[in-house]
């Protein structure tokens, strides 16, 4: 009650502030008014009894002060008069100002902005009930890396039987690709196919219709049904509620579309959002490959809900059996030649079961972790440093108002006051900064994880300005603002009132402080270690750069077709392909033409083969690489033959089979490099035998990044696939010529979807755009860090310069050379540096730690890096000490002994 | 929520509302009441009244209100609050409790 009426009181008084300042005036003016009357009653002369009066009363003014006081939220009160003197504190310098504030929104926009994509990518939880009890089935090689995710289907069926510890379970499909037709007009979408369960065990609820349910479970007589995510939804139907119940075609199959996924779900996995989800029972149709029956093909995700109360070895344990069972199975479900290979790899499989409370496992969470870590370093030490630097530079703004903290704090400002006032300084400049950094950071932050992820994650997963970065922004506005004021408050409350008045600059004598020498070191120090981390990633991109493809990449375009997607069976796909193959082919400006499932360094694709006389090792070292491939593959690669033959129109379905395989292939299996004329066959058609015709020299099949491994290419003919890409080599200019090659292939069958079309050169640089990233970022930010700090550096070392005017003038009229007096300068700039590197060096040690998975073949210690940034550091610290060492030398000795 | 406060602020609080529980009084009435019944010893600077007084008001132990008064005009009466008197009740017993304390350690010094 009474607290009420406090605060009833406080807030009372602070509307009727003007009233209640002239109730004031009028009670303490009755009050004088009648100790007067009272002395003039005892005899004094009316000018006498009114000091008598004042005298008995005491400090009228300061009374009536203490009377305010009580009724004022002074915090809030205080707050808004320092806000104006510090603004107009602030416009007294705009170029400080604004340098503050640049700096502050470069430091504090690049940090929100890594950190808005690391939110999202690495910490962002599930907008599901209770996520924490998610679990995953995963599987390791004996407790080492975990090997897989993914499960096949019957061994799904398994492990979802009936489990008291378990709440419930849903398989999930790899991503697809699918062409969604709806009234007529197709486009393709991203899909998986889910069990029913999967709403139930994550607690979905739909944004419209209804999710999977238990109905879904199988085929009836209706058509299957199908839920779009609330995304595809806006996207692509607009928003329409009257989609709900519509027909729709997936590739040719008939779906009804049942209901939308909820607004905020994109998925349990970071980077896999899809578009369109399917009843698992429908794969094999839409896909047209038996997987659902089959033991031997992995590809679900198994993801569960355990109860509460079920630890994870328990469920682990509970389920072991069953995947003992299922391993058994993988193995007999394989050709009996491949049988030992098989069983001896399963032999060391073992299960586990993870959390999946954040998540399932991600693949583009793992490779964004540690870039992403990275970069958060990376702009917290710059953030760091401009910290600093803006510490320094208050604390120099702060000295020549010395005289003013000295009145204030002579006539009994308090030290609680001086302190407020101070922060609301720096906060001010901080949150100017964060406001205009955040918003970079708004628009920067897809732009980043573009960069940093590359097209496939990037179109996947949505940065969304939340709460969180803005908080994050906020957070880091305010440890700036209190990094930057609470230095030079530590200082003022030191000062002697009387001193600072009198004699400023000697009072606060702050530039040649300990601290402000150690705000050098620090930044020396920082700048040293982002400058080799900078050197580390230019150095990795360049030997990326250098990193000898195999096959020429230039004068070359591929473009994608998905003819499965429209229902081609293997005769057709032959058929289509061969005739694009041969109108690609004449059109003028066309050298050469091919196709194959995957385009020469964007190869995914794994397999076992089987090779007579080859003991298999039992482990993943037997896993080839396997490219299905058209006539003129290697011509039109650039590959290198180094003996036999390359595809050609020989080669048709009934034509002996034949393949080519690169030399790490033959040497793998055969010891040999002379292996024309071997035969070998598939793990998924043992019983055909396949004759080695050609051997091309190694390539960077799966893209730049992973080192030539040995790769089978066999022949498209006889294993007709329904997604391939054609690679067209061009005279000129490869990006001219893709009207053309679309017109072609629209003559051929425009039902057929264009997945993809670019240049080859694109597609290789584009796997670089994360080393780019790093490199132009880091060097970006390690550049700052140096100018920063040597800007620093040059304050300190250019006041110690000025204070000495007078020593050094002294010492000249004594007779010293100029190279003594500039080694005042230069001792005390070579002193502040190595101190830097001294304390650099075990920070960057910890650093590389973190960095050497990220760069390619840079060893921790590269000279080159190493002796470049020590150059770097040295050229700039020549610069900054070069000034004030020359202005020492220009002292004139006479003008010098008068100064001061 | 009374604040800790010190021996001085506590005994003028104490004898502010001590004298406004007899009745209604302005600001120079309470001095004068205060100088009169200590005859004289408890003799402060009269404007340190003031704040004291309006710390009770915004704390809610004090009310006050303009009215007319024998000084031949309008002056501000102060009057205890239900919570007032329950605080003087606590002051009055901490004071004794305190004094009664030092008449001990004094007699028995």
């Amino acid at each position: 009650m009474r607290f009420i009426r406090i605060v009833w009181n406080r807030i009372r008084s602070l509307l009727r502030r003007t009233q209640a300042n002239a109730d004031l005036e009028r009670e303490i003016e009755l009050h004088l008014e009648q100790l007067t009357r009272q002395y003039i009653a005892e005899g004094f002369s009316e000018p006498e009894a009114r000091r008598a009066a004042q005298r008995e009363f005491g400090p009228v003014e300061l009374t009536k002060e203490h009377c305010r006081d009580t009724r004022r939220i002074s915090i809030l009160e205080n707050l808004s008069k320092d806000l104006v003197y510090s603004l107009r504190l602030l416009k007294k310098s705009p170029g400080f100002l604004l340098t503050a504030v640049l700096l502050l929104a470069l430091g504090i926009g690049t940090n929100t902005a890594v950190f808005s994509v690391a939110s999202q990518v690495l910490l962002r939880g599930l907008p599901v009930q209770n996520s924490e009890e998610l679990i995953q089935l995963k599987f390791d090689d004996l407790g080492n890396h975990v090997v897989g995710t993914e499960f096949s289907y019957p061994a799904f069926q398994l492990f979802s039987r009936p489990n008291p510890l378990l709440a419930g379970m849903y398989a999930r499909s790899e991503e697809i690709q699918v062409n969604v037709t709806f009234r007529g007009s197709s486009g393709l979408a991203r899909a998986v196919f889910e069990t029913p369960d999967a709403a139930r065990v994550l607690g979905l609820t739909p944004a419209l219709g209804r999710l999977l349910n238990p109905g879904d479970a199988q085929a009836t007589n209706e058509r299957p049904a199908m839920v779009l995510s609330y995304a595809y939804w806006q996207k692509r139907f607009g928003g329409d509620p009257d989609v709900i119940g519509r027909d729709v075609a997936i590739d040719t199959m008939p779906f009804v579309i049942a209901g939308v996924t909820p607004a905020g779900f994109h998925g349990i996995e970071v980077g896999v959002d899809p578009e369109v989800t399917l009843p698992a029972y429908t794969a094999d149709l839409v896909r047209r490959v038996p997987t659902l029956r089959n033991s031997a093909s992995w590809g679900f995700a198994v993801i569960g809900r355990r109860k509460p109360g079920a630890t994870m070895p328990q469920i682990r344990a509970s389920l072991e059996p069953v995947f003992t069972t299922a391993l058994d199975d993988f193995v007999s479900a394989v050709p009996a030649s491949m049988a030992g290979t098989v069983k001896k790899f399963a032999s060391k499989l073992r299960l586990r079961v993870d959390s999946a409370a954040a998540g399932a496992s991600s693949q583009a969470r793992d490779q964004l972790r540690r870039p992403l870590t990275i970069l958060v370093v990376i702009t917290g030490l710059v953030f760091l440093v401009t910290c600093t630097n803006l510490a320094g530079l208050i604390l120099a703004k702060t000295e020549s108002r010395a005289p003013e903290i000295g009145i204030r704090l002579a006539i009994g400002c308090t030290r609680g006051r001086l302190l407020q006032q101070l922060l609301t300084e720096s906060t001010l400049m901080a949150a100017a900064g964060a406001a205009v950094g955040v918003l970079a950071a708004y628009w920067a932050s897809p732009l980043l994880l573009r960069l940093l992820g590359g097209r496939q994650i990037a179109g996947r997963l949505t940065i969304q300005p939340d709460a969180y970065t803005l908080g994050y922004g906020i957070a880091l506005a305010v440890a700036g603002g209190i990094l930057i004021g609470l230095w030079p408050f530590v200082r003022a409350v030191r000062l002697d009132p009387l001193f600072s008045i009198r004699r400023p600059a000697a009072a606060y004598g702050l530039r040649n402080s300990k601290f402000t020498r150690a705000l050098i070191v620090c930044q020396v120090a920082v700048s040293i270690v982002l400058s080799l981390t900078a050197g580390q990633f230019i150095r990795s991109l360049q030997n990326y750069r250098e990193v000898d493809a195999g096959f020429r990449p230039d004068h070359l375009v591929t473009v994608s077709v998905r003819p499965d997607l429209v229902r081609y069976d293997g005769p057709r796909c032959i058929a289509y392909a061969r005739q694009v193959y041969e109108q690609l082919a004449a059109v003028p400006g066309v050298t050469s033409v091919t196709y194959s499932t995957s385009p020469l360094g964007q190869l995914t694709w794994s397999t076992l083969v089987n090779v007579p006389g080859y003991t298999p090792k039992g482990t993943l070292n037997d896993s080839v690489g396997r490219n299905i491939a058209g006539p003129r593959f290697v011509e039109t690669f650039g590959l290198t033959l180094l003996a036999g033959r390359d595809f050609d129109l020989r080669d048709t379905e009934t034509s002996a089979p034949v393949v080519i395989v690169n030399e790490s292939f033959a040497r793998h299996f055969f010891n040999t490099g002379d292996v024309l004329g071997r035969q070998i066959s598939f793990i998924d058609s043992a019983a055909r035998k396949d004759t080695i015709v050609g051997i091309v020299r190694d390539a960077r099949d799966r893209g730049v990044k992973e080192p030539a491994k040995p790769v089978i290419y066999s022949s498209y003919s006889h294993d007709p696939l329904g997604w391939l890409a054609f690679g067209i080599r061009v005279q000129g200019d490869p990006r001219r010529m893709q009207h053309e090659i679309l017109s072609v292939l629209r003559q051929a069958d425009p039902a057929v979807p264009v997945a993809e079309m670019e240049t080859a050169e694109a597609l290789w640089s584009a796997s670089l755009e994360r080393e780019r990233l790093l490199a132009v970022l880091s060097a970006l930010l390690g550049l700052l860090a140096i100018l920063i700090a040597m800007i620093g550096l040059y304050g300190v070392l250019a006041y110690r310069v000025t204070r000495r005017t007078r020593e050094i003038g002294i010492r000249m009229a004594l007779g010293a050379r100029p190279n003594q007096v500039r080694w005042l300068a230069v001792r005390e700039s070579v002193r502040l540096l190595l101190w830097g590197v001294l304390l650099g060096c075990p920070a960057y040690a910890l650093l590389s730690g973190l960095l050497r998975a990220q760069v390619y073949q840079v060893a921790p210690a590269d000279p080159a890096v190493i002796g470049g940034a020590v150059c770097l550091l040295a050229v700039c610290a020549g610069v900054a000490t070069y000034l004030p060492a020359a202005r020492a030398v220009r002292v004139n000795p006479v003008e010098a002994l008068k100064y001061e | 929520m009374p604040k800790p406060s010190d021996l001085l602020q506590g005994t003028l609080d104490l004898l502010i509302l001590n004298t406004l529980a007899k009745e209604p009084l302005h600001g120079w009435g309470i001095a004068k009441r205060i100088q009169l019944l200590s005859r004289d010893v408890l003799s402060f600077g009269q404007g340190s009244l003031y704040p004291a007084l309006h710390r009770l008001e915004q704390q809610g132990w004090i009310r006050a209100e303009w009215r007319d008064s024998d000084l031949g005009r309008a002056a501000k009466f102060y009057s205890l609050t239900r919570e007032g008197k329950k605080q003087l009740q606590r002051e009055l017993e901490s004071w004794n409790r305190l004094s009664s304390a030092v008449q001990l350690v004094i007699a028995g010094a």
